[in-house]
């Protein structure tokens, strides 16, 4: 079984090495939130949706890059009056970075490669282990079981 | 301001001096923006310089003592020179 | 089905249909009127008049360590690319067909389009469940019309009869897709409709 907390370490090593990050979000390429870290969470925000979009408009930049035929997407930088977001492939999984809007882009460039080379490793068998962990595994069914009567009470 | 043309005069002329081993130009965001380097070394020295460049700023400007024109990183192997400018910081190595 | 790294366990539901046939006010009205389940936000990407641009998303739970991520697509036709892009990893699916007749049509095309990404995962591996919505409608189509032009009589789907402005059938309509996604992994079986 893979260690989640893996995921925690490469984000929060991520996050700690640039001043200007404000948040890291690891997605699939399905829309779901895998792992997250954040600097200042004084305010809440919404991660799982805003990891949905963050998959989604990755995927779609990607499917422009194919439209045109431009080859494979390495990066969508995406700037704002008060702040940039990046986000990268890693494998399976996108990257997303939040930043101040004066961040060091070249250092945050450089860290982001250096974690998406890592994330791919841990996602992949993260992921590997799912296709494998179906209904047999007693914990889930328990889950969902329990899930399937609760539908009967809402 | 900054033109192809000034960016490859002035990597031409600084690399042409004896014992210069590499330059890179990057802006003040760490984007490079011409090098005699490797693309990953290119990048590695923007990312890092830059922000070594924004330290030094910040700690100018709490001492009080006014404007950052120079920062020369001296090591065994090589020493890198800084000249921070308003929209690009200019490297050499050497 | 996936689990994210807290071991939650998340099912993809979409609500797929042609335009304005009422899938976000569906999702909407699940959103703010159905108790008894945990919600997140409501995500929305939507052009200036209302419809969606690419997709709106709610996480909705009702036993907290199970998540339905519940997306509704743009039904427009321009935007295919996006619908294809939403419907990965998808886990089941509710069609909302439209009872105006002048969208018999638009119904069929939206059903083949989806067959045609899924092709015979749909009603197998991805369960799906129909709503025929505006039933309020004072020209409603034909149930019986409506059915034949969606061709899905070979796969033994539940159907609901739905008025998503007033919430009738909505509620129904999203069990059922939640029971028949959960039961499918559970006992890799269909129920009896
Ligand atoms: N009369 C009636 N109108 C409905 C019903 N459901 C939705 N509508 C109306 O139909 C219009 C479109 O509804 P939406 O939910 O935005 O449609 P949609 O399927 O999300 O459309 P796209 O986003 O373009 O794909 C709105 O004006 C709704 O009020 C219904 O059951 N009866
Ligand atoms: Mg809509």
């Amino acid at each position: 079984m893979i260690d989640v907390k893996l995921f925690e370490k490469i984000l929060s090593d991520l996050i700690k090495s640039e001043s200007g990050i404000r948040k890291v979000i690891l997605v699939d390429r399905t829309g779901l939130t895998i792992a997250h870290a954040s600097k200042f969470s004084y305010y809440p925000v919404d991660i799982d949706g805003i990891g949905a979009i963050a998959s989604a408009v990755f995927v779609a930049s990607e499917e422009q890059g194919k439209n045109l035929d431009i080859g494979e997407l390495m990066l969508v930088t995406s700037e704002f009056e008060q702040g940039k977001i990046f986000a990268a492939s890693c494998g399976k999984g996108v990257l997303c970075v939040i930043t101040d809007s004066d961040v060091n882009i070249g250092m945050v460039r450089l860290l982001m490669k250096r974690a998406a080379t890592e994330l791919e490793k841990v996602l992949d068998e993260f992921l590997s282990e799912q296709t494998t962990l179906p209904a047999t595994e007693e914990k889930t069914r328990e889950k969902l079981k329990s899930a399937l009567d609760k539908l009967e009470e809402f | 301001m900054i033109s192809q043309k000034w960016i490859k005069d002035t990597i031409e002329r600084l690399s042409s001096h004896k014992g210069v081993k590499g330059v890179v130009i990057t802006s003040a965001e760490g984007i490079p923006l011409s090098s005699t380097l490797s693309s990953d070394e290119t990048e590695k020295i923007a990312a890092f310089v830059t922000s070594i460049v924004d330290k030094a700023k910040k700690i100018i400007n709490e001492l009080g003592t006014g404007k950052l024109n120079f920062l020369t990183v001296d090591a065994s192997k090589k020493e890198l020179l800084i000249a921070p400018e308003k929209d690009y910081i200019l490297v050499v190595l050497r | 089905m996936k689990k994210d790294k807290d071991g939650r366990v998340h099912f993809k539901i979409i609500f797929w249909g042609p335009s304005l046939s009422g899938k976000t006010t569906s999702l909407r009205w699940i959103y703010s009127n159905v108790s008894g389940l945990s919600k997140g936000g409501f995500t929305s990407i939507e052009d200036p008049t209302g419809r969606t641009l690419y997709f709106d998303y709610t996480p909705l739970s009702a036993s907290g360590d199970v998540i339905f991520d519940v997306y509704t697509v743009a039904g427009q036709k321009r935007h295919k690319h996006q619908r294809k892009i939403i419907l990965q990893g998808v886990d089941g699916i509710i069609f909302v067909a439209d009872s105006d007749p002048s969208q018999l049509d638009a119904n069929e095309e939206s059903m083949e389009e989806l067959k045609e990404l899924l092709k015979d995962r749909l009603g197998t591996e991805v369960p799906l469940v129909i709503m025929i919505n505006k039933r309020d409608l004072p020209n409603a189509a034909d149930k019986e019309e409506i059915l034949e032009k969606l061709n899905i009589a070979t796969m033994d789907v539940p159907i609901y009869e739905t008025i998503a402005t007033k919430g009738i059938g909505i509620k129904r309509a999203f069990q059922a897709i939640a029971r028949e996604v959960l039961l499918r992994k559970l006992y890799n079986l269909k129920t009896m409709t």
